[in-house]
């Protein structure tokens, strides 16, 4: 059983187009995309992923556009940090991308590749989560819309069909604060041990829009609708705060975690709703 | 007293250079310290000798990335070799093919236990471990074939293709189990068994307290992973190029497996990447050599990160259980202890780490009676064996959580209590040694404590800086800050007898252009602590010149004896020191001759002899004319003794002590700590070199640290679950708390210079000051490192109250 990738059989693609490179992912069941690498790699090495075909997205024309709507696949978590849009729209998203791996994985890790890996802890998904992103979808003949909530199917999978690729994932303009909680064992440079975005939108003195999302504490990355409905149309003031608590209970009822090396189950269980009331209380004005 | 502060978050003045001052009487102020054979006065000093913060030699090379690591060894011709490792934490193996694996192209040699020429098994004190296995595995990751080949993802995909069938077998994971299971090895499950009665052991104090203590399994984590190449040589032998701690006793393992004599073995120190114990034992030395010897030809191997957490031994997990005496005073009565320690699959230095957790398990204090009773077993867990701090880093977890619950008892306060017990020179251990030399415990103590807390948070600091860090999960009105004390002694030196002597050859000549340089040639294993800094300070110092050259490390030399139980300052520096001085020696002889003064006390300074009565002087370099000069000689420390049945006896050679004050904040929701600061005072002897010295002590903080609150090998019925530095966590400069040292410098009689090792107390009790710092902060027990979040939010409350100089923070 070899479960090394053998560099010599590997065919390596680098398309310059979308449509190339759906293409390029069609020419064979195991072909993988690869972009900043940072997981593709290391899953390569651990002799997790075998890919008979690797198709670089570095040349696609037009997957590293960031717009004031469209976040690019290809953009990288260095891009977002330097960017005054994605500050101001998106707090969330820029907190969680600065705490994505050192400067170098900054540098080289995107938005797609976040998404796609499907890890229940991605940073970046559940900021996106409450900035009501959706995933774009191109396959072999059409571009689809997913809305990012249905986007995975479990850990490590998603809905991604053969020759399927995500070219981008684009925001509606949402107003009020997002924030972006995590819990680390170490002070940087951790994978999260559960982690946790809110966004509030408050209009006249109450809450117009409450989104909650929760990260590592279930399957996949997850809003938690019931949590957002106790809090929409309350008065900021003690009702919020207390509508927060009822919130953060809702979040913790949620989670369906795992125990592994990191934490226990119970632990992640325990935290979300720490979290939750945080992320939550950093986004009232 | 040198007292300094340093860290990434430190406030205080940061001492690059500190000057060093005495801190007690029989100190000699900041005058470079002379060897014997220089006493008489010298007018000037040599630069950067001793004393002084002299730069690393390969310092400059190590941070523009220029040094050669042993990873870098490359030889045009080599081949790679790699292991294949039992998936099994215990197996029969049924059988073994080779056959796929070896048609593949481009592989060289495959080789199994009935390929090792000689003796079939290694260890560092009871040879108990197969080179190769061959009927059973033991432990997950136990080496069972080897390969070479032209590239090394060939040799990775030949061990991929050799098929072993295996047998599972039960396992036996649970250290209390061992000693009544079924031997899992034909020389039984337990390694050691070591009691220790000590004075009136039927004594009972007027408050007891008890407690039960867990260390779990540590990892060196060294940054470099295990390297060599493999060269054979022209007379049927091998050269061997390896980061190592110990080159004479690789060789003596390799030679002996190999069935070679040991001067066909010749071996050289590659560039070490951190060693903390990790390279004390064989991990690949044998291997990499048969590859060679069968292949003909150089072989390189380099263990992959997950390979390096199984190709090493770690620091053993330890279970405790205490009782403490005391009077009302808080006088100590005595201390019971049951000590298990966990060894793994095979022997390494079980023994050795025993004792010394039998022999330190009451602390630096004084106890009128002991009664401790230590065992160290094997199981399939993964082997475990030196590690910075050796046996004493568990027992003084267990110690020192035991002297606040004392405290608490006694309604008295933790350093108080500390200081009514603490040793002092010419008081008796449990062992009943009598502190010959120096013991500056209560100056420890007090040096640790008068550093100035840190300041209390501002509102304005950044969320990066409370627990959490990053992730800006911890609210400043949910911080708790908490402090803690404790307090360590260690042995330096081998024990119980042990003669770890060191070598040394010391050449003075000149240079083609006319300069008289010095080489020195030790095969001390220079594996970060600065022994190479050392040596060119002390030759620079005995003998006037600045120009010293240190040849490699290699087996050409008499043996160094380990770098490890913070010895290599006393043991190497000792003998370069002796070699320097008979140099120094026949370089006064010349000098009578040329100067015509047969009878005269002539004086060594920088470049020349000097006659003091006539003011005469001649030239080193003038001296040298008539040929170099050069000496070797062996440096044995004072004999030491075995421990008798009661584990009474002088079996070790010197102490050295250490006290560390941690200042931690804590968000007990989330169960998240950041260490602010840990203060300290550390007895040294003398600083030879302040900086180095300061080195070691940060660097022993970290791993301490990393202990207390992150790391630890995850282990489940014999697997390791986290082999990789994403899920092995340890301490960044962002964990790393600000460190304020303060070192006291009482010449340790016997001691070249006066100096003791440094290496090991800065690890040592560091941990159980954290520990303390959160319990002050949080009122849980936590009985158990490292610390999990989980047992900070979720734990129990502990009957360990605060201690003094407690605040809350926000």
């Amino acid at each position: 059983m070899s479960s090394v990738m053998d560099p010599t059989k590997v065919t390596y693609l680098r398309p310059t187009s979308v449509a190339e490179a759906v293409d390029a992912l069609r020419t064979s069941d195991g072909a993988r995309p690869i972009a900043g690498g940072t997981d593709l790699m290391v899953q390569v090495r651990l002799g997790r992923r075998r890919p008979d075909t690797v198709v670089d997205l570095s040349a696609v024309d037009g997957l590293a556009e960031l717009s004031e709507e469209r976040i690019g696949a290809g953009v990288t978590m260095r891009r977002l940090l330097a960017s005054e849009h994605a500050a101001a729209a998106w707090p969330a998203l820029v907190e969680a991308a600065r705490l994505l791996g050192g400067r170098q994985i900054q540098a080289m890790a995107t938005v797609g590749g976040n998404l796609c890996n499907a890890s229940p802890a991605a940073e970046s998904a559940t900021p996106l989560l409450v900035h009501d992103a959706t995933a774009r979808i191109a396959g072999p003949d059409c571009v689809r819309a997913v809305p990012l909530e249905e986007f995975w199917s479990g850990p490590g999978q998603t809905v991604l069909g053969p020759g399927e690729l995500l070219i981008a994932v684009t925001l509606p303009a949402t107003a009020g604060r997002s924030a972006y909680r995590r819990i680390e064992l170490r002070r940087s440079v951790d994978i999260a041990v559960v982690s946790a975005a809110a966004r509030l939108e408050i209009v006249d003195g109450a809450v117009a829009q409450a989104r909650v999302a929760i990260g590592a504490a279930a399957p996949t990355p997850r809003r938690v609708v019931a949590a957002e409905q106790v809090l929409e149309g309350v008065a900021v003031g003690p009702d919020l705060e207390r509508a927060i608590n009822q919130a953060a209970v809702l979040a913790g009822d949620a989670c369906v975690p795992i125990d592994d090396t990191r934490a226990t189950a119970r632990y992640r269980t325990a935290m979300i709703p720490v979290l939750v009331s945080r992320a939550l209380a950093a986004c009232v004005p | 007293m040198t007292t300094t502060t340093c860290g990434p978050s430190s406030t205080a003045a940061t001492g690059s250079a500190p000057a060093v001052t005495g801190s007690a009487p029989a100190v000699t102020g900041s005058a470079p310290v002379a060897p014997p054979g220089t006493r008489e006065r010298t007018q000037r000093r040599v630069r950067d000798g001793l004393g002084t913060s002299a730069d690393r030699p390969d310092g400059t090379p190590k941070v523009t990335g220029a040094f050669a690591f042993s990873s870098d060894l490359h030889d045009q011709r080599m081949l790679w070799g790699r292991t294949l490792r039992s998936p099994h934490a215990h197996a029969r193996i049924v059988s073994i093919d080779t056959s796929a694996a070896a048609a593949m192209p481009g592989v060289v040699a495959v080789l199994l236990a009935e390929d090792v020429p000689g003796k079939a098994t290694f260890g560092l004190e009871h040879t108990d471990q197969p080179v190769l296995a061959r009927d059973v595995v033991r432990y997950e990751g136990e080496a069972v074939a080897i390969v070479a080949a032209e590239h090394p993802e060939t040799a990775l995909r030949a061990i991929r293709a050799i098929e072993v069938t295996y047998e599972p077998l039960p396992l036996l994971t649970d250290p209390a189990e061992a000693a009544t299971t079924d031997p899992i090895h034909p020389d039984g499950n337990v390694f050691r068994t070591l009691p220790l009665r000590h004075g009136d052991v039927d004594a009972t104090g007027d408050v007891v307290v008890e407690g039960t203590y867990e260390v779990g399994m540590q990892d060196q984590a060294f940054l470099g992973p295990e390297s060599a190449l493999a060269l054979p040589s022209d007379d049927g032998g091998v050269e061997l190029f390896i980061s190592t701690q110990w080159l004479h006793v690789d060789r003596d393992q390799v030679a002996a497996c190999l069935a070679l004599p040991a001067d066909q073995v010749h071996l050289t120190l590659g560039g070490v990447g951190g060693a903390f114990g990790a390279r004390e034992d064989v991990s690949l030395q044998v291997h990499v050599c048969l590859l060679a010897l069968a292949t003909g030809r150089p072989v390189k191997m380099l263990y992959s990160r997950a390979e390096s957490f199984l190709g090493h031994v770690h620091r053993h997990p330890a279970r405790m259980r205490y009782r403490h005496h005391a009077r009302r005073d808080g006088t100590l009565v005595k201390v019971e202890a049951e000590i298990l320690l966990d060894g793994g699959a095979y022997a390494s230095s079980s023994t050795a780490v025993l004792a010394n957790a039998v022999c330190f398990a009451a602390g630096p204090y004084r106890v009128e009676a002991a009664r401790i009773d230590g065992q160290v077993v094997r199981t399939n867990n993964p082997p475990c064996g030196a590690m910075r701090g050796f046996g004493v880093v568990q027992v003084c977890f267990a110690h020192e959580a035991q002297m606040d619950r004392l405290a608490a008892a006694l309604d008295m306060d933790p350093v108080e209590l500390r200081l009514h017990n603490a040793l002092k020179p010419g008081d008796a251990i449990i062992t009943g040694q009598r502190l010959t030399g120096t013991a500056p415990v209560r100056e420890v103590i007090e040096a640790a404590m008068a550093h100035p807390l840190p300041p209390d948070p501002r509102e304005d600091e950044p969320a990066i800086a409370l627990p959490g860090g990053a992730g800006l999960t911890a609210r400043r009105e949910d911080v708790r800050r908490g402090t803690g004390i404790a307090v360590s002694i260690k042995n330096l030196m081998y024990s119980e007898g042990f003669d770890d002597y060191s070598t040394a050859r010391v050449r003075l000549e000149t240079s083609p252009d006319g300069e008289p340089f010095a080489t020195v040639h030790s095969a001390c294993a220079e594996v970060g602590q600065g022994f190479v800094t050392l040596a060119q300070q002390i030759t620079r110092t005995a003998l006037g010149i600045e120009r010293v050259v240190l040849h490699a490390a290699d087996t050409g030399v008499g043996s160094a004896g380990s770098t490890s139980a913070s010895r290599q300052t006393w043991m190497s520096g000792g003998a370069v020191q002796l070699a320097c001085d008979t140099v120094h020696h026949g370089l006064l002889e010349r000098a009578r001759g040329v100067l015509g003064v047969p009878d005269e006390p002539l004086v060594l300074e920088p470049g020349r002899v000097v006659d003091p009565a006539t003011g005469a002087e001649v030239a080193i370099a003038q001296l040298l004319r008539a040929g170099p000069l050069e000496a070797t000689e062996e440096h044995h420390h004072a004999p030491t003794s075995t421990l008798d049945a009661d584990g009474q006896g002088d079996a070790h050679v010197s102490f050295a002590f250490a006290a560390h004050r941690a200042t931690v904040d804590v968000d007990p929701d989330l169960g998240l700590v950041r260490v602010l600061q840990i203060a300290t005072g550390q007895d040294v002897g003398r600083a030879l070199n302040p900086r180095a010295v300061i080195g070691q002590i940060e660097g022993g903080i970290a791993q301490g640290v990393g202990l207390a609150v992150m790391e630890e090998i995850l282990v489940e019925d014999g697997l390791v679950r986290n082999p990789s530095f994403t899920d092995y966590l340890i301490p960044t400069a962002l964990d790393m708390p600000s460190v304020a040292a303060t070192l006291i410098e009482q010449p340790e009689p016997g001691a070249p210079f006066g100096a003791k090792g440094v290496g090991e107390p800065p690890t040592i009790s560091s941990t159980p000051a954290v520990v303390a710092a959160i319990r002050d902060a949080t009122g849980k027990a936590l009985t158990r490192v490292p610390v999990r979040a989980q047992d900070i939010a979720f734990g129990e409350a502990g009957a360990i109250p605060p201690t003094a100089g407690s605040t809350s923070a926000g």
